[in-house]
């Protein structure tokens, strides 16, 4: 994981949440190798250290890889459109993994990380 | 020809058992000079040594060879310079080249941008999957102007300056693209106007990368890259590695180095160990080319998606991981070859 994404995936990424009814700020963090983010949401809900992750393709390579700041848990936002979807089922790490639609979905949950995303409705 | 000659006189020490022996037999034949050299020098300045504080002087100048290198290590590290805060658009100019590689390679990141932003923004893209932003087609509609609409801009001012350079082959290509970019600003000013009839031409995609991916892997900057990389990720647990990416158009102007690697391990515990391995790669590497590397790495369960991935880059150069030694006999086939 790294720091090589497109100039436009940060600004659609941060507008997306700016959006939801749940959160209230998005605070970075400075790390040299990541971008990372604390989401403040509202109310009883708790913050969430938001890695994201740069990679084409995400596996498990990537989940051995991942920040250190997620050791109590968080979420790491597979921030490539292009890439793949990644499902962990490691509930005792309380980490999330997937793409921005799964984000924006288990931000209204306080056990974020076990949220799945339902299935498409094909019209 | 001639090329082959340096090579024999001047082999590449590949092999460590050779490199020792050569090395010893040097030191072993330049100790009296060097001796001679040294007291010399030192007689110059003033300081007298006798026999018996020959290996304290060794040990000091080894010592201060080794926190020199430590100090550069350290100052050469924070030189590289490290990604700002928030990614920004490569700023193209439109200039005009010597040849139609250079061509090429100002062309490419434009097109990628363009095509980036249509497969991201465009209809049926990921934004149109996110709830709210469903059936709104706002984002593409201000990135055609905001992003694409400039780099088309640039894209044909470029065509203009270097019509030259462009074979006659594919003269009929360009004046397809410049079309499409005229009838897409068209288009965007008055949505009425149809420009289904002058659609981009996908093919001028291969014809600019084929040129750039012909020259640069040939080139000896990116065969030193691909040299040092093949040899640094010889880990008994990648079965096959790939350089894919910018790198394979512009070894001067990419970003980072991409390596796609297939493993042959799944297990947690090994991957984490491989994982280390792999973070002094990318150190050094960073240190020696000032470059990131950014690998994809699939496990040996991943294999399926390892494959679909691999058939997606139609631009990839193999790393065979074959190492030549001194007692390698094609090396030598390769030598000889003249004789």
């Amino acid at each position: 994981m790294g720091k090589d994404l497109h100039y436009s995936i940060l600004p659609f990424i941060k507008n997306a949440l700016n959006g939801h009814k749940n959160v209230t700020a998005i605070l970075p963090i400075d790390d040299p190798d990541f971008y990372i983010f604390k989401i403040v949401r509202i109310g009883a809900f708790d913050d969430i250290y938001l890695v994201l992750s740069d990679d084409y393709y995400f596996g498990d390579y990537s989940y051995i890889s991942k920040h250190p700041i997620l050791k109590n848990g968080g979420f790491i936002l597979i921030a490539r459109p292009e890439a793949n979807d990644y499902d962990t089922s490691e509930p005792i790490n309380k980490i999330g993994v997937g793409k921005i639609g799964k984000l924006l979905g288990a931000l209204n949950r306080n056990d974020f990380w076990n949220y799945i995303t339902p299935p498409k409705k094909y019209q | 020809m001639k090329s082959q000659i340096p090579k024999f006189v001047n082999p590449r020490y590949y092999n460590w058992i050779t490199k020792t022996v050569i090395l010893t037999g040097l030191a072993l034949l330049s100790t009296p000079l060097w001796e001679k050299l040294l007291k010399e020098v030192l007689k110059k300045i003033g300081i007298n040594i006798s026999e018996d504080y020959h290996p304290y002087i060794g040990i000091i100048l080894i010592i201060i060879a080794v926190t020199f290198n430590l100090i550069s290590q350290y100052f050469a590290f924070n030189r590289i310079e490290q990604k700002s805060e928030t990614p920004q658009k490569e700023i193209s100019k439109c200039e005009t080249f010597e040849n139609f590689y250079q061509f090429c390679q100002s062309l490419i990141p434009l097109m990628d941008d363009n095509k980036y932003i249509f497969k991201t923004y465009g209809p049926n893209s990921l934004a149109s999957e996110i709830e709210p932003l469903r059936n709104d087609l706002t984002l593409w509609n201000e990135s055609r102007v905001d992003y694409i609409i400039p780099n088309n801009e640039i894209i044909e001012c470029i065509i203009i300056q270097n019509k030259l350079l462009i074979p006659a082959l594919h003269t009929e290509l360009f004046q397809k693209l410049r079309a499409h970019i005229y009838s897409f600003k068209k288009h965007i000013e008055n949505p009425n106007f149809d420009y289904s009839e002058y659609q981009f031409p996908s093919e001028i995609e291969y014809i600019i990368k084929d040129a750039c991916y012909n020259i640069t892997t040939s080139n000896k900057g990116f065969k030193d890259v691909s040299y040092w990389i093949n040899n640094k990720l010889s880990f008994k647990e990648i079965d096959e590695k790939f350089i894919i990416g910018s790198f394979l158009f512009s070894t001067e102007n990419s970003n980072d180095l991409d390596v796609l690697m297939r493993l042959n391990i799944s297990n947690k515990e090994l991957l984490r160990q491989l994982h280390d391995k792999l973070n002094d790669v990318e150190y050094l590497f960073r240190l020696k080319f000032k470059k990131n590397i950014h690998l994809t790495v699939f496990t040996a369960q991943e294999t399926e998606a390892y494959y679909e991935f691999l058939n997606k880059n139609n631009y990839r150069y193999l790393l065979n991981g074959k190492r030549l030694t001194l007692f390698n006999s094609s090396f030598y086939k390769k030598c000889f070859k003249w004789t």
